[in-house]
């Protein structure tokens, strides 16, 4: 029976060779339609034709913490600019339900069938490395809100990102730890089955390197892991100065409660992921003197926050975090760039969005390069009274 | 027309291919659960050997990931079978689960593998190439089932008992579903990689697990479009659910998930149960068939077909059988008799290969006792049982042509290519399975299912399975039980006739008068031990028996 079932499959694999699939050449037709080009300029360009931009987020499932924030601050943003007047924006919003399935299949839809001027997401950067390769195949300008992760922009001319990479708010926040603190050795804790957090760990090796902090302890755990103890014995035993930690909230709670309970007293470090004020409340006592690397803080005076923190809790009851600020922020971008030649095709936002040069956005100055990538500066806050502040 | 569906048809295929290879070993009744791990050696595997240039100018270069892929993902199920095929239920599915896991540990730690950060690869699969794959796996499973080795999965999934005493190798038939499961999941792996263009360990979690069971059970693993229909229904739900406007985020779930409930609540089957009425009934085959042709002459009368001494079996402190010695020789209708746990079935049992003995040898039809079920069945033993084992979910028809296993050519490789040898083969063993159900007087049920019948009619329908194998020696264990005195004269009729035809038989049976009627021979058993054998009305006169058996309270009016 065995024999006959492996020879079945030789055979499927015969028929398979035999049909000869072959593959399609991608072609990139840039199409272009005048009712998306309006008059003016700047602030006074009017466009009659109502711009389509579309949203991936993961609305549902592992990643939600992030996408409804990210969801509500778009929203928010698109919100204000179409009270502005001038152009009217439309959002048509897909739910990936954190799988890369559902988001290939959201970004096909909006491509093909809403034919939208413009893309913004995935949540992570992991779909966003399978969802990019269609969006810059089909000469479609993607803005990525809190895909962090390395060699993202390099996927295409197409492919932009206005998230700060993580390996900037980590280089950004260790220095300031190292400055307030006076750090000689770490601890350096990390999820390695997660893509992201491995990501991070490596970047922060790097940066400890170059900032001649030794590491006295390094040790990993996996995404769903609940229970750290022996991790975090052999940390309290390695007695650093402070812990940099890089683990997703799931994890980031049980751990840093479990390292107070342990008797573990040196502060934790830690990079986007920690930037939430859900996080906070969640650990309650044990975010005292946590230390967070990331893009934005809500006790920034950048131009427009105060407002935006304002708006934001009185329309959704819930205050923003950094992922509403960034998905907020995007918004502008988009704007900004559609603004730049009063023309929201395709090719004109993909050509202006690689152009914007010290935007005064919420998140500070802001620019994006013709490569796609983020310059802004990073900002790092310290967890006192249940509350982020400057550091 | 496509644009802007081309990604989810794409994934529906993909669905497909993995609900594939969870429908294979659902076929054969094995809850394996693995996939995920075969899935991830594979498609990591692959990134070795595919090129990144197109072949030929044109041809996918995933074409070579494909073969590659099957192999890892078989040899993986090979190996990961061989110690866990000895579990069954729920906890084959929990090694099966921890084998995957210890794999995706395995990868996620591995240098070459990029830990957990995973590899970016060109996305070589096109929505037309999934299609193909998945329209190859269908046509695989089209002609699997209605042949030799289709029958053999199906009944191994209903009973592993009746299996094995119709000749099917148990064992080999459960290794060889893993192995094909394991074949199908690397496939999948290789697709999966060079679709998404991007795998780390935790695209092959457990949820790719769940998500390949679930389409598999909702389609149904009774036919072979099952996970075709499966991929589709749960591909499609969100699309509809979004063309009537209904907004996205926990709604839809919350919809998949009630209509998956409603599915599993009241198609059983799953949604293939909708087409069940498309299958033609069972037609009675041409006149043109002479089904015995060709079947192995019957030993001559006379002929010793078995032969045992001293044979024992006891289960703890209870002796059951204690030093049987027993001969049986061709054209005898050798009856055992004796009280309730005298030791009659453990005996039989023992002779066909279902218990080993504790002690004591000897050889049925050439074939050593302690040997495995489907040995005495391949060497012409054929039996009932006590509680009927008949393959519910198969029809009449289908459980009598399971039986003709042992006397029929594997068709399967044949089928693939329409060979018409293979048909002549199928044709023959469904005129065999007919006339066995003529013989017993069933064949106007042959679309029926045995829960339908009546229990007269279930022990007959058995015994039809059982003749299917054309049989040297018929074991057959209280035929007669629940059966009403015409029905059990009939039997009797029926039991001679086939002694007639040159079929040995060995029946137990607690209605004396039908023994008397019907044997050659009677052995008695008390205690686990013969005490009285011969001619059968000088036995039953024996006083011994009378004592041993009938007690000193004469109840013959309940068994005469």
């Amino acid at each position: 029976m065995r024999l006959k079932s492996t020879t079945g499959a030789v055979l499927a694999a015969a028929a398979l060779l035999a049909t000869g699939a072959c593959v399609s050449e991608d072609t990139n037709e840039a199409s272009s339609d005048s009712a998306l080009s309006g008059s003016g300029t700047g602030a006074d360009c009017t466009i009659d034709e109502t711009v389509k931009i579309g949203a991936v987020f993961s609305l549902t499932e592992a990643a939600a913490f992030a996408g409804t924030y990210q969801q509500e601050g778009l929203a928010l943003g698109f919100e204000e600019l179409n009270a502005a007047g001038g152009i009217t924006y439309e959002v048509i919003q897909e739910d990936d339900k954190t799988s890369v399935e559902d988001s290939v299949a959201a970004f096909g839809k909006l491509i093909d069938r809403d034919e939208v001027s413009a893309i913004v997401g995935p949540t992570l950067s992991n779909m966003a490395f399978t969802t990019y390769t269609d969006a810059e195949s089909a000469g479609v300008p993607a803005l990525g809100v809190s895909t962090t992760a390395e060699g993202i922009p390099e996927m295409g001319d197409y492919i932009f990102r206005a998230s700060l990479p993580e390996e900037v708010a980590l280089a950004a926040s260790i220095p300031a730890a190292k400055e307030a603190l006076g750090l000689t050795k770490v601890a350096v804790l990390y999820d390695n089955a997660d893509e992201f957090t491995t990501s991070a760990a490596n970047t922060i090796k790097d940066v400890l390197n170059d900032e001649n902090i030794e590491i006295v302890a390094e040790e990993t755990f996996e995404t769903a892991d609940t229970d750290f103890a022996a991790q975090l014995t052999s940390v309290l035993e390695a007695e650093p100065d402070a812990v940099i930690l890089s683990a997703l909230p799931g994890a980031t709670v049980p751990l840093v409660k479990q390292a107070r309970n342990l008797g573990i007293e040196a502060p934790i470090v830690g990079g986007n992921a920690f930037n939430s004020p859900v996080l906070v409340g969640a650990l309650e006592d044990a975010s005292e003197g946590l230390i967070v690397g990331g893009a934005w803080s809500a006790a920034s005076d950048t131009t427009g926050n105060a407002e935006f923190i304002a708006n934001y809790t009185e329309k959704y009851g819930r205050a923003p975090d950094q992922f509403a600020a960034q998905a907020y922020t995007a918004a502008y971008l988009l704007d900004q760039a559609i603004r730049a030649d009063c023309d929201a095709n395709r090719e004109a936002i993909k050509d202006n969005l690689g152009q914007i040069l010290e935007y005064d956005s919420i998140l500070g100055p802001i620019s994006i390069d013709e490569g796609g990538e983020v310059t802004q500066e990073p900002v790092v806050q310290i967890v006192h009274d249940g509350a982020f502040t400057l550091l | 027309m496509l644009a802007g569906y081309d990604a989810l048809i794409t994934t529906i295929a993909l669905g497909a291919i993995l609900a594939y290879s969870f429908h294979v070993v659902l076929m054969a009744g094995q809850l394996s659960l693995g996939q995920a791990g075969f899935a991830s050696l594979a498609a990591y595997v692959s990134t070795l050997v595919v090129p990144t240039e197109p072949i030929a100018g044109s041809i996918s270069p995933v074409i070579v990931g494909l073969p590659m892929g099957a192999l890892v993902g078989a040899a993986a199920a090979f190996v990961v079978g061989l110690p866990v095929l000895r579990l069954r239920g729920v906890f084959l599915a929990i090694a099966t689960i921890a084998s995957a896991e210890m794999i995706r540990v395995l990868i996620n730690n591995a240098e070459w593998t990029n830990g957990a950060l995973g590899m970016r690869l060109d996305r070589w699969v096109t929505f037309d190439f999934a299609w193909a794959v998945v329209a190859v796996l269908a046509y695989l499973f089209w002609r699997l089932g209605p042949s030799r080795s289709g029958r053999a999965f199906a009944a191994v999934r209903e009973d592993e008992l009746a299996a094995g005493s119709m000749g099917v190798d148990v064992a080999r038939t459960r290794m060889a579903s893993f192995v094909a499961s394991g074949a199908i999941a690397g496939v999948y792996g290789v697709m999966f990689a060079y679709f998404f263009g991007r795998i780390t360990p935790v695209s092959f979690d457990f949820s790719l697990t769940v998500s390949g069971l679930v389409t598999a059970v909702l389609g149904g693993y009774l036919v072979f479009f099952g996970p075709v229909l499966g991929a589709v229904f749960l591909g499609a739900v969100p699309e509809v659910q979004n063309a009537l406007g209904l907004e996205a985020g926990w709604i839809h779930p919350l919809v998949t998930g009630v209509l998956l409930l409603a599915v599993i609540l009241f198609l059983p089957g799953g949604l293939s149960t909708l087409f069940a009425r498309l299958r033609p009934a069972p037609a009675r085959p041409g006149p043109d068939y002479a089904p015995l042709d060709a079947l192995d002459p019957l030993p001559d009368p006379g002929t010793p077909l078995a032969s045992v001494t001293g044979l024992a079996k006891s289960y703890g402190a209870v002796n059951a059988v204690r030093g049987v010695d027993l001969e049986i020789r061709a054209g005898e209708v050798l009856g055992v008799i004796g009280p309730n746990g005298a030791g009659k079935t453990t005996l039989v049992n023992m002779i066909s290969g279902l218990e080993p003995p504790t002690a004591g040898e000897g050889t049925v039809l050439g074939v050593p006792i302690g040997s495995r079920p489907h040995r005495f069945a391949q060497a012409g033993v054929s039996r009932t049982f006590q509680h009927s084992k008949l393959f519910e979910r198969l029809t009449v028809l289908d459980n009598v042509l399971v039986g003709t296993h042992v006397v029929s050519r594997s068709t399967y490789l044949r089928r693939l290519l329409w060979l018409p040898s293979a048909r002549r083969d199928e044709r023959r063993a469904l005129a065999l399975a007919w006339a066995q159900l003529e013989r017993v007087g069933l064949a106007d049920r042959a679309a029926a299912r045995p829960g339908a019948l009546s229990y007269g009619d279930r022990r007959r329908l058995e015994i039809a399975r059982a003749l299917a194998a054309h049989p040297t020696l018929l074991i057959l264990d209280e035929p007669a039980a629940g059966m009403n005195h015409v029905e059990a004269l009939e039997l009797a009729g029926l039991i001679r006739g086939l002694a007639d035809d040159g079929v040995t038989v060995l029946f137990i049976e607690h209605n004396v008068k039908m023994v008397l009627d019907a044997c050659t021979r009677l052995v008695v058993l008390d205690f686990g031990e013969v005490i009285a054998e011969g001619e059968p009305r000088e036995v039953a006169a024996d006083p011994r028996v009378v004592e041993a058996y009938l007690g000193t309270e004469h109840e013959e009016s309940e068994h005469v």
